[in-house]
């Protein structure tokens, strides 16, 4: 399985795969933005990927931005992609289901949440995989 | 704020936080507690608060915690991944705080990090900038590390 994680913070992206590994997720490769920009960039030009992980609070182009410019620009349809934030009020994360994502976690997460939220959203790539 | 320091610090470091200390932010900056160099993060919030959260923790301390988030060793983290670790700390405690105190934050937002590097005697503190001002200690993992909460 091939993700995409987008975190303006090069920690909090190693965070993510880790936690990704320790849920049970075999990731074949990990590719990694910084912002909305960064990401779109990729999904325009890399081999298609299986699942999109973002924070929110980017500086740049945001994760609610990147969601929508994603959509407009027809990226990746399909892909889960799932929001890791500390942004969580209701109004963002409706906009952000909105945009097309899957769920969200708020930081501090454990591996066991993403765990439980992300994998039941990659039952399908996993099982065809 | 210690509810929100704790579960940060247990959460993604697995690192137990000892309770805070309350410690006179005007008289008694990080230079009196935390050794040279070292890192202050900072986030603002705008909204029904306005102000500033900053994280203050020694570069040491910054690179033993990226070494525990990331699983490197602590001799090879590079001064940009300890610097990353302070902010990305600063903005998980104030937005865990911030969802502690306000349901509706719908119209609460928190800016991105921005970290510096203190490394002279020179007195950096936002508390001089703002009315109220907080600043917590804790230790965490025997690593002391100050929290302010300033409002304007």
């Amino acid at each position: 399985m091939r993700a995409l994680i987008i975190d303006d913070s090069s920690v909090m992206r190693k965070v993510v795969e880790r936690a990704l590994r320790q849920a049970g997720i075999e990731l074949s490769e990990v590719l990694q933005a910084g912002n909305g920009n960064e990401a779109l960039e990729i999904l325009r030009t890399a081999e298609p990927v299986d699942l999109i992980v973002s924070d929110i609070n980017m500086p740049g182009m945001d994760g609610l931005q990147f969601l929508e410019q994603r959509r407009v620009e027809n990226l990746a349809p399909g892909v889960p992609i799932f929001m890791i934030t500390t942004e969580a009020s209701v109004t963002l994360v409706h906009r952000a289901i909105a945009g097309g994502a899957r769920g969200y976690i708020c930081k501090p997460f454990t591996p066991e949440q993403i765990r439980v939220r992300i994998v039941p959203l990659l039952l399908p790539s996993l099982a065809s995989a | 704020m210690d509810e929100a320091a704790v579960e940060v610090f247990a959460v993604m470091l697995n690192l137990s936080c000892t309770p805070s200390q309350t410690i006179p932010t005007r008289f008694s900056p990080p230079e009196s507690i935390i050794t040279r160099p070292y890192l202050t993060a900072r986030v603002n919030f705008q909204g029904t608060l306005d102000g500033a959260c900053t994280v203050q923790c020694s570069k040491e301390t910054a690179a033993e915690l990226t070494a525990t988030l990331t699983g490197r060793n602590p001799g090879d983290i590079p001064d940009t991944l300890c610097a990353d670790t302070a902010g990305e700390l600063c903005n998980m405690i104030a937005g865990s705080w911030k969802i502690r105190q306000h349901p509706e934050q719908a119209a609460y937002t928190l800016s991105c990090p921005t970290v510096k590097t203190i490394v002279s005697d020179a007195f950096h503190h936002p508390a001089r900038r703002f009315r109220e001002t907080v600043t917590l200690l804790y230790r965490v993992a025997d690593h002391p590390i100050t929290v302010n909460l300033a409002f304007i």
